[in-house]
């Protein structure tokens, strides 16, 4: 029997743009990072004293410049994304989006190696340890990120053009909703 | 995929930096009082609402990821104000 005339439809035949997997994998990162900033809440509450303490030693600046540094980011991969950007502009926006998060993890290390100072206090133990691990786990997102961006900058197809802006967005949002709770709450 | 083009991302781009850079400048004038924290909080949902809207292109998404992608930072904002409040009511 010719294939052609087979009545049921073959995988090739599916629809090739659903997003059914790449929504799933953006809400179980909203998860995730949702419980690590629910846990650093609580925690901050039983230890209060001590929370208020250590965030003396943080940088709101630097954490505000950065914020600024992801959003420019977020702004490069939102024009690399538009269905009529031609090749080569979707490649250039792509790398300026990659940049923009090396920057932002530059900034971010030279915020870490000032706290390093004061996180071996006792004192400031369960805050720096949250801070470290909620922070580091979205820096590590960054890199990751960044790196997919640059191989996605060198082959960019639509599709993986619209997995990776995605992702960015959600790493961009995450940030967004950090810095408040982490630095200043 | 976004249905922006160029300047309707750039002016949601100019206003997010606006928002941002207001809230450093408010920080910086009246320091971490809970009535500037709390302002920051909405601000946050407010950033959230245009990377969503502009630049992840769900404007013309369905409903529930539209929805879902403004609980998400409405409800850790709104427990982030219970505990400042919390800690206010408690250690003030």
């Amino acid at each position: 029997m010719d294939a052609r005339s087979h009545p049921i439809a073959t995988a090739a035949d599916e629809d090739t743009t659903d997003t059914l997997l790449l929504w799933v994998l953006v809400w179980s990162e909203l998860a995730a990072f949702g419980i690590l900033l629910v846990g650093f809440l609580v925690v901050g509450v039983i230890q209060a004293g001590a929370f208020a303490a250590a965030r003396t030693h943080l940088d709101p600046l630097l954490a505000g410049i950065n914020t600024l540094v992801l959003l420019t980011s977020g702004w490069q991969a939102a024009l690399a994304a538009r269905p009529r950007a031609s090749l080569m502009q979707r490649r250039r926006a792509l790398i300026g989006a990659a940049l923009f998060g090396f920057a932002f993890v530059a900034i971010k290390l030279l915020e870490y190696s000032a706290e390093a100072g004061v996180a071996g206090d006792p004192q400031f133990a369960s805050f720096f340890e949250l801070y470290f691990l909620v922070t580091g786990f979205h820096l590590l997102h960054v890199v990751f990120g960044a790196f997919v961006l640059l191989i996605v900058a060198w082959r960019p197809k639509p599709g993986n053009v619209a997995l990776i802006t995605t992702l960015w967005h959600v790493i961009d949002l995450v940030w967004i909703v950090m810095f408040p709770l982490v630095y200043l709450v | 995929m976004t249905d922006r083009n160029p300047r309707q991302l750039f002016n949601t781009w100019l206003r997010l930096a606006g928002v941002v850079i207001s809230g450093m400048a408010l920080m910086a004038v009246a320091g971490p009082a809970t009535l500037v924290i709390a302002v920051l909080l909405g601000l946050a949902v407010v950033k959230s609402r245009f990377v969503a809207l502009d630049f992840m292109g769900l404007r013309q998404a369905p409903s529930a990821l539209r929805v879902g992608l403004f609980i998400w930072p409405a409800a850790l904002v709104l427990v982030a104000a219970a505990k400042l409040v919390l800690s206010t009511a408690l250690f003030s």
